[in-house]
């Protein structure tokens, strides 16, 4: 953890074989995280409640994505009037194109069709991988989320959170 | 009548037709939430007409937890229609909770029976006057004239070193901070719904020096605190600016721990006094607490908290009449507070009533009347309060 003149940054190892074994832990890192970060707002409640339901979104999609005990990566900082959490995962085989342009469908359609055609949907997309949860961290929180590939099964995935949505 | 569900507990009240959720709801899948989907239905068929949903302290929730309701709305609307009989859905937010701003709205999309309301803004809707950062200075000189009587009031109601206290609805935090310093408790906390006033309370913290001491932003009414949590809770000047007091008494008395005390104080105008100008300000207090009345505020309720506590159950009720006065008070400190009040009642609370220059200016009569009594030597005049404290059973 470091904390400067431009912000403050955080980044935890992780490693998805602990969620696997006990789901809850998904929901600890969260609100540790969002609870440290909140001191960073004058609406602590208000962004605690928003960081810790956003990384736990963000969290369970790259536990389904990815391999068996593979490690995560986590970093939050804040920066210019945001809040970046960008996480490092891996992602099965054959899972990266699927992923990728299902965020790319979320940055095109934000203003919600794609979040309530799967809000509506009797049935879940195939294969899951948290897709609703994306669509509300874009939908609902106004997160913008890029994928960025890093090589050998390895994405980035950025979550740029403008302040004022942890100050409203 | 209640389901526990991982981290998240259902309680189903028929006589409000409503389901209060409370804690996590972030179940793995679908067939982890399916308990929760079970008991909405069941619940929902036993009832008719609206059926309440309350997340007001569900902290937070997630995907498959939203999947798990729409689910569960799709389900009622098919159910509603097949019986052919009426029925509608309330999602009930907390406008604390950020998720159910954000989320919930979203369901009313799935059938046009469900409504979308944020409890808060009807509960606290015409207290917005007293969230502003504008009302703080008149909090600040209250407490400089009211805290010096008032520690040895709280003294006698129990109040010790080695507590966990809350504060609930702390306004700016002058109080809790007070406390924490003349008390020594383990750990206070102090909840009040305003934001500015929480930003100040965290100032004044720094300012303090005061390290066991919390501030959060909460809705008096839904409490983000676990049950038989603290030893001392306070309720100060509070219970009597809400139309519905007793919601926030029940949740004074949930948090506190068997055998603790939840001590209340409310204002009471009947009360007020003063003298050589005595109609005068007689006058003024009365048309402030019909004002008052208007807004949904009772600022005659001191004498009522003693009724209130006992019908709660609380054991061992003590009441006892507190009384700033020319004589045990300082005269410029009080004349601040009736400055205050003079500026808040006849323009704060005149404007939103829309009151005409005839009535304002009967108002500021009397405010004006008790300043120049204050300024008198041989003036005499008060602010009457009633504190009002009881023991949760064992």
């Amino acid at each position: 953890m470091e904390k400067h003149s431009k912000g403050l940054k955080i980044e935890v190892g992780l490693n998805a074989g602990d969620f696997l074994l006990e789901w809850k832990r998904s929901a600890l890192v969260a609100n540790y995280l969002a609870d440290f970060m909140a001191y960073e707002y004058p609406h602590r409640e208000m962004a605690e409640n928003l960081i810790s339901t956003v990384l736990n979104e963000l969290i369970e999609a790259a536990y389904r994505l990815a391999v068996d005990r593979s490690p995560l990566q986590l970093l939050l900082r804040t920066e210019d009037g945001h809040l970046i959490i960008a996480l490092d995962h891996q992602c099965q085989p054959g899972l990266s194109s699927t992923y990728r342009e299902f965020v790319g469908q979320l940055v095109q359609g934000s203003d919600g069709p794609l979040y309530f055609q799967l809000l509506e949907a009797e049935t879940r997309p195939e294969p899951l991988f948290n897709q609703f949860g994306l669509a509300m961290i874009a939908h609902d929180f106004s997160g913008q989320i890029t994928v960025e590939d890093l090589g050998t099964t390895q994405l980035r995935t950025t979550i740029d959170l403008p302040t004022k949505e942890l100050s409203a | 009548m209640k389901l526990k569900s991982g981290s998240c507990t259902l309680t189903f009240d028929l006589l409000d037709q409503q389901i209060d959720f409370e804690g996590t709801f972030r179940p793995e899948s679908a067939a982890d939430a399916k308990d929760v989907f079970e008991y909405l239905t069941k619940k929902h068929g036993q009832v008719r007409g609206v059926f309440r949903l309350n997340f007001r302290r569900l902290r937070y929730i997630n995907a498959e937890g939203v999947y798990a309701l729409a689910r569960f709305i799709r389900h009622a609307k098919e159910a509603t229609e097949a019986q052919r009989r009426s029925g509608s859905i309330q999602l009930i937010a907390s406008a604390v909770l950020a998720w159910t701003e954000h989320v919930l709205p979203n369901l009313t999309r799935l059938w046009d029976k469900v409504e979308f309301q944020v409890h808060d803004r009807n509960f606290y809707g015409s207290q917005g006057l007293i969230e502003d950062l504008e009302f703080i200075p008149l909090l600040r000189n209250q407490t400089r004239i009211l805290w010096p009587l008032e520690k040895e009031v709280l003294r006698r109601h129990g109040l010790e070193r080695g507590m966990r206290v809350a504060d609930v609805c702390c306004g700016c935090g002058d109080v809790p901070l007070l406390v924490a310093r003349e008390f020594h408790p383990s750990f206070i906390t102090g909840i009040d719904h305003s934001e500015a006033a929480m930003v100040y309370a965290r100032q004044l913290q720094d300012d303090f020096g005061v390290s066991n001491a919390e501030f959060q932003r909460g809705d008096a009414t839904a409490l983000m605190l676990a049950d038989d949590s603290f030893d001392f809770v306070t309720c100060r000047l509070s219970l009597q600016i809400f139309s519905k007091p007793e919601q926030i008494l029940s949740e004074l008395i949930r948090i506190t721990k068997p055998g603790g005390r939840i001590y209340t104080l409310c204002e009471d105008y009947d009360l007020i006094v003063g003298y050589p100008e005595r109609n005068s300000i007689r006058h003024t207090y009365e048309k402030a607490t019909e004002y008052g009345e208007a807004l949904g505020m009772d600022l005659i309720s001191g004498k009522k908290l003693y009724g209130m506590l006992t019908r709660a159950r609380l054991e061992d009720v003590r009441a006892e009449h507190i009384m700033v006065d020319t004589a045990n008070t300082s005269r410029p400190d009080f004349a601040k507070v009736i400055e205050s009040w003079r500026q808040f009642s006849a323009f704060s609370i005149g404007d939103q009533l829309k009151l005409g220059d005839e009535d304002r200016a009967r108002l500021l009569e009397g405010y004006d009347a008790q300043l120049r009594t204050i300024a008198d030597p041989e003036g005499y005049t008060t602010w009457n309060m009633v504190a009002c404290s009881g023991r949760k059973p064992l």
